[in-house]
């Protein structure tokens, strides 16, 4: 609930939903951006919320007790991998995936549709769905939506994705682009008539469209009109320009309905979390805060350490000092550094686990931030930590611009770029959105309006984009996300 | 100083039974007084090791560890194992990245740098990795001044000096002196250079830690090389105990190959040559057999080799550590069997089940079964809802099922390796506790040819 200050809204004025199996109810909104309680058959949720990924049953070297402790309320399986090894068939014999691999809260899977990017080179689309090759036993294996369905049916996940025809956002052809948007509508028919266990659980649409916005919105408008328990926001973290993704996170969270859950697909870097955020989104899963951690990479509120740097060779801090998690009160980086140059796993399940304690603390922030009606200076906050020098990204401003809240301290305070100072000019040509953002700084009321004004905003976000830009390329983030 | 004699002489009060009651006396009257006996059966000791860590009873198993981490297990769960109250951790590992300096300028010292301070543990620094045995020692020579040693950093020449620098860092309870470790078949002309150079380093590196005060409150251990050359092994032991302050001994390099026969026979030459107040260890001897064999022979530490060696291939142990629980192991299989298998847990189990007695023993083998231990690659277990060893309180048997195991190995899964290293230790730690009871109730003996008798039926009658 919202804390002191203005009394917060009844419930009830408040956006929610519920299905069969799905209850959503949004318990504060500040701007954009909301908190809320997520009620799946297996566990009451809070959102926004970060989902580790479990690709074949299990978050890679850790124990779902230790998941536990960490306070992850949903974890992701994958259908594709799983389907392989071990079988939706024996998952389903051994009572599901919650049984088989022990885990009590709440789950999600995919539907298999992602690994169409990851493993391309493997698959053949086409109207009835997409031919794979096994990478394990290279056995050829068609998945249809109807397929997808019924072998998460028997995984038994809280949250199920329908299949949908994903595209690498990097992909030039328009063509495409436009048959995968119509496609993905009319597999999402064949996934609800497939569907066999709506009661238990839900069926989450994707909205596709590339980075084309006339696209976002017939994929919107089709899969809108189905009205599933929630939706996703798929095509995106492929490595597509920032600046596009955020525009495209944008218009779909404005388009989709407010009393239901909203999730990006593929997303983990912490900053992409804080302005999606912003804008509306409430789930996020990505396999960025595991795999980082394996190749030494520790999340911390200034960004990421690099621990295999020897500069760590005497550091004797533990890896976030403001973290409480079990490894940052028992090991510094002077231990971890050697181990991690090493690659050793011990190393990797210990960066894993802060990783993770990172990841859910972030949550924990901006879902407390939003309660309190704080949202904007909270992201203020992160973005001035994570871009000391003032050399914001032009995607975070245009997030930002598009969520309304306001940068504008943070560039002034810098010597920095020109090039800063000339998207802070690019985004006063916004006006009215602009001044919106200005009254976000003292009250996070004042971008009430904007939610409304996201048209307003993005033309704000046309102008800025003029504004030359000297993103330092170590602001680029490395190591896409799979 | 523990590197004087001093304690051995003033400390008469504290000394241990075992303390006075000498074998020979050469310079036997120097050992330090930590450890004591406190009741034998059948050759084995039942014993008490006081450090500053607290009182670990003996026999005892030290958990491995590899460059400070417990392998697999993160400080949680090894929480989850509150009866390993010892680790055994390798002081090479330490010389270089990081080096000792980087452990003695961590706040709180080298053990709190490795998490190994809260809850106290007993702390064994060794001059060897257990579970992995390079044989570099004994190809490249070693020179007088300095060991040649294979460690993470490649290969790497060490003196005494630098290893007990590195040993202290760790702030041990326990440490091993530095010895040109080789393998049991190494040339005629190698070993007793070996047995020179480790002769030689003890007093080196017991020089070397009377300056460190790390090492004040720490017993030594000295190493006894010599291959299989039974004369050579004596000829170490000899010289080894005729240097005070030491607190015991460890019969160094054995699991290299040598035949039960001459383990045996090393070990009861090797221990002959120290009082019976010396603290005694043997090094990579692994499983249950040979775990009893050497506590026949007086025994006390043990390093844990063997689980490395089980969790890397797949492994859960699965032996009963009493006779009680081999009743009721075999209550459970021969019971109410119908009910097992129809209870529907396993489809491979109840398919299995149907069979004859005959052709279940071949399905035994091709689950890759014995009387000991169970292997998780098995496709027999892909559908077997049980923990892996039923009646299990550990945290892998009380969460999860040997179906879930069988995947995460298939699938290459690290959470595998975590699942298993905790169920085994857990179990090993159980029967070297059950072992302690046999000999405190004096029935050592009966114990052992119990579990022998288990290995022979299988052996023998296949179960």
């Amino acid at each position: 609930m919202a804390g002191a200050g203005a009394p917060p809204p009844a419930l009830g004025d408040l956006p929610s939903s519920s299905s069969p199996a799905l209850k959503f109810q949004v318990l504060a909104q500040c701007g954009r951006a909301r908190a809320s309680r997520m009620t799946l058959p297996h566990y009451v949720c809070e959102t926004p919320m970060f989902m580790p990924v479990g690709t074949q049953g299990s978050v890679k070297g850790l124990t779902s007790g230790q998941l536990e402790d960490l306070g992850c309320q949903v974890i992701l399986g994958n259908t594709y991998h799983l389907e392989n090894r071990p079988g939706s068939e024996l998952v389903a014999e051994m009572g599901g995936l919650h049984s088989f691999i022990n885990w009590p809260r709440g789950m999600l899977t995919d539907s298999g549709g992602f690994q169409m990017v990851s493993l391309l080179h493997l698959a053949d689309i086409s109207e009835e769905g997409v031919t794979f090759q096994s990478p394990t036993d290279g056995k050829r294996m068609l998945l249809t939506p109807e397929h997808s369905i019924q072998v998460q049916n028997r995984l038994g996940a809280d949250i199920i994705m329908a299949l949908d025809d994903v595209v690498p956002s990097t992909a030039a052809d328009a063509a495409r682009f436009e048959e995968a948007t119509h496609r993905t509508t009319r597999w999402i028919d064949r996934c609800i008539a497939a569907h066999g266990r709506p009661h238990e659980q839900n069926l989450f649409a994707i909205v596709q469209g590339g980075l084309d916005e006339r696209l976002r919105e017939i994929s919107l408008k089709g899969l809108v009109e189905r009205d599933t328990p929630g939706y996703a926001i798929g095509g995106l973290a492929g490595g597509e320009d920032k600046r596009s993704f955020v525009k495209v996170v944008s218009q779909c969270t404005a388009g989709l309905p407010a009393g239901k859950p909203r999730y990006v697909m593929g997303i983990g870097y912490p900053l992409d979390i804080v302005i999606c955020s912003a804008l509306g989104a409430d789930m996020y899963d990505s396999v960025y805060p595991t795999r980082t951690a394996r190749f030494g990479v520790a999340l911390v509120p200034d960004g990421v350490l690099k621990l295999k740097n020897s500069a760590y060779a005497r550091d004797y801090r533990p890896l976030d000092e403001e973290c409480g998690c079990m490894v940052c009160r028992r090991y510094t980086r002077a231990f971890l550094h050697p181990l991690a140059a090493k690659g050793l796993a011990f190393a990797a399940n210990l960066i894993t686990y802060h990783n993770i304690a990172y990841m859910m603390r972030l949550s924990a922030q901006i879902r407390q931030a939003i309660k309190e009606g704080r949202y904007p200076e909270f992201v203020r906050q992160f973005v001035a930590r994570q871009f000391p020098k003032g050399d914001i990204p032009d995607w975070v401003r245009d997030g930002c611009q598009l969520a309304g809240i306001s940068l504008d301290g943070l560039a002034a305070a810098t010597g920095v770029a020109t090039a800063a100072a000339g998207a802070a000019g690019g985004q006063a040509q916004g006006g009215g959105a602009a001044a919106a953002a200005a009254a976000a700084h003292r009250d996070s009321g004042g971008v009430a309006g904007v939610a409304g004004g996201s048209e307003a905003a993005a033309a704000a976000v046309g102008a800025a984009a003029g504004a030359s830009s000297t993103i330092a390329a170590e602001q680029q983030q490395p190591d896409r996300q799979g | 100083m523990p590197a004087c004699c001093s304690a051995g002489h003033s400390g008469g009060s504290r000394a241990g039974a075992g303390m006075h009651a000498h074998r020979h006396s050469s310079g036997c009257s120097h050992m330090l007084t930590m450890f004591k006996v406190v009741s034998t059966s059948d050759g084995a000791r039942r014993g008490e090791l006081a450090t500053a860590s607290g009182t670990l009873p003996t026999p005892a198993l030290l958990v491995y560890t590899h460059r400070g981490g417990v392998l697999n297990l993160t400080p949680d769960l090894l929480e989850k194992l509150p009866d390993a109250q010892a680790v055994q951790i390798d002081g090479l590992q330490f010389v270089n990245q990081p080096k000792p300096e980087v452990l003695q300028q961590a706040p709180g010292g080298g053990r709190r740098f490795l998490a190994l301070d809260a809850p106290p543990r007993v702390l064994v620094a060794t001059a060897r990795d257990p579970a992995i045995y390079e044989y570099l020692g004994a190809m490249r020579q070693a020179t007088k001044e300095w060991a040649s040693v294979s460690i993470h950093t490649g290969a790497a020449t060490v003196t005494a000096e630098q290893y007990v620098e590195a040993v202290a860092a760790l702030q041990p309870d326990l440490w091993v002196a530095l010895s040109d470790d080789i393998p049991n078949d190494s040339r005629s002309d190698r070993c007793p250079k070996s047995v020179d150079r480790t002769v030689a380093w003890l007093p080196a590196c017991m020089a070397a830690a009377a300056g460190a005060p790390a090492l004040a409150g720490a017993g030594a251990l000295a190493a006894v090389q010599g291959g299989q050359y039974v004369n050579e092994r004596i000829r170490c032991a000899e010289a080894a105990a005729k240097q005070p302050g030491l607190a015991g001994v460890v019969v160094a390099a054995l699991g290299t190959g040598e035949s039960p026969e001459l383990r045996a026979t090393i070990i009861a030459e090797v221990t002959a040559r120290f009082p019976e107040g010396a603290l005694r260890m043997v090094s990579s001897v692994g499983t249950p057999e040979d775990v009893l064999e050497a506590v026949a022979q007086g025994i006390d530490l043990f390093d844990s080799a063997h689980l490395v060696n089980l969790v890397a291939g797949g492994y859960a142990l699965s032996f009963p550590v009493t006779p009680e629980e081999e009743a009721a192991q075999q209550a459970a299989a021969a019971g109410p069997p119908p009910a097992a298998g129809a209870a529907g847990e396993t489809a491979a189990a109840a398919g299995a089940a149907a069979d004859g007695g005959a052709a279940q023993e071949q399905c035994a083998a091709d689950r890759g079964e014995d009387d000991s231990k169970i292997n998780l690659w098995s496709l027999a277990y892909r559908t077997d809802a049980r923990p892996l060893l039923p009646g299990c309180s550990c945290f892998a048997c009380a969460n999860h099922t040997r179906a879930y195991l069988h995947h995460l190995l298939q699938t290459h899964e690290m959470t595998a390796q975590v699942l298993l290293e905790l169920h085994n230790t857990h179990h090993y730690l159980r029967f070297f506790a059950a072992i302690r009871d046999g000999i405190a109730a004096g029935r050592f003996g009966e114990y052992r040819a119990w579990f022998l008798g288990r290995r022979q039926r299988w052996l023998v009658e296949g179960r």
